[in-house]
């Protein structure tokens, strides 16, 4: 029984240790693709900081050299647009994407109406709309207070949804292939895997 | 014998499995962040990841949608001379008077090469 297992084993670690060796350097050679335009200019670097022109003083901190390929790294990589400060404690949906309905209700971000800081506040409106789901699925409760308080009427109304009780064809397939509310969910707003945030009311 | 090869290479299906999942790379980015490489890429620059997160957290969507971006990716014909030179798109804030200037090119640059127009994939 011992001579199979230990067989089992010798031939596991042999195999995972040519599998690991086989990926390791296509992993190698795609990080060093994906980084070929910054190893170029690694290289290049050098000989351009002697012959560098001065650097503006007031730009001295943020300021990169625009003849030079920027290295990649990740978005907003100062302290005050550090994502792990910023988005520590906003609240989180079952998916665990940022539930970005329940950050402003409970004040954790105050996101601005407008670029015009004198333009005054619409008010978002109380108007829920529910709309019949296929089979056993709990039927949808459309809220326009959130979509409101986001957005304009004319972001959504008439393009994406005729102003007319049971004018649009909804469907999942038609969502999902990014019509009707799939322009925004699924891509920007929270993703469609998030069934009962909009399938609400169950079936009397 | 076939128990053991057929054991053999679940064992190193599973320890290869851990070893990849320990040193693998994550995507870097969130969810809603937005890959722009229409032209990036074709011009030597890095695919840019626009990250919608933080105008979330400081916007509400109608700021820019419809008025500045048109809602669907790719629709938009940003370039920089757009931005820096006439103002428009991204150039409509960061300017140095509202956001910052238009200067750093990684801050936005951060991509890496063959990403696609469109909502960034693989991250939460």
């Amino acid at each position: 029984m011992t001579r199979p297992v230990l067989g089992a084993l010798t031939i596991g670690i042999g195999a995972a240790l040519v599998l690991f060796a086989c990926t390791k350097p296509f992993t190698k050679k795609s990080v060093s693709d994906s980084g070929a335009p910054p190893a170029a200019a690694a290289p290049a670097a050098p000989p351009p900081v002697t012959a560098a022109p001065p650097m503006p003083t007031q730009l001295s901190d943020d300021f990169e050299d625009p003849t030079q390929i920027p290295t990649p790294g990740p978005p907003f990589a100062k302290e005050n647009r550090n994502p792990e400060l910023i988005l520590k404690n906003v609240p989180r949906d079952q998916g665990g994407t940022v539930d970005w309905v329940k950050a402003f209700k409970d004040n954790h971000i105050k996101p601005r109406e407008s670029l015009d800081p004198d333009k005054p506040l619409i008010p978002p409106f109380n108007f829920d709309i529910e709309i019949p789901a296929v089979g056993a699925m709990p039927n949808v409760v459309f809220p326009h207070f959130p979509h409101t308080y986001w957005l304009d009427c004319g972001n959504c109304h008439p393009n994406i949804f005729v102003m007319k009780k049971g004018a649009n064809p909804i469907s999942m397939v038609k969502i999902v292939n990014g019509e009707f509310c799939g322009r925004c969910h699924g891509r920007v707003a929270f993703p469609i895997s998030n069934c009962a945030r909009c399938h609400v009311k169950p079936k009397s | 014998m076939r128990r053991t090869i057929g054991l053999g290479v679940a064992a190193a299906l599973v320890i290869s499995a851990g070893v990849w999942g320990l040193t693998g790379k994550t995507v870097e980015g969130y969810y809603g962040d937005m890959v722009l490489n229409n032209k990036a890429e074709q011009r030597g620059m890095p695919p840019v990841v626009f990250p919608h997160w933080i105008h979330r957290v400081e916007f509400k969507c109608k700021v820019c949608h419809p008025a500045i971006f048109e809602m669907k990716s790719g629709a938009n014909d940003i370039d920089m001379e757009k931005i820096v030179f006439k103002g428009q798109f991204c150039g409509k804030c960061h300017n140095g008077e509202t956001a910052w200037k238009p200067v750093m090119c990684a801050r936005c640059h951060s991509g890496k090469p063959g990403m696609v127009t469109g909502p960034l994939h693989g991250v939460n």
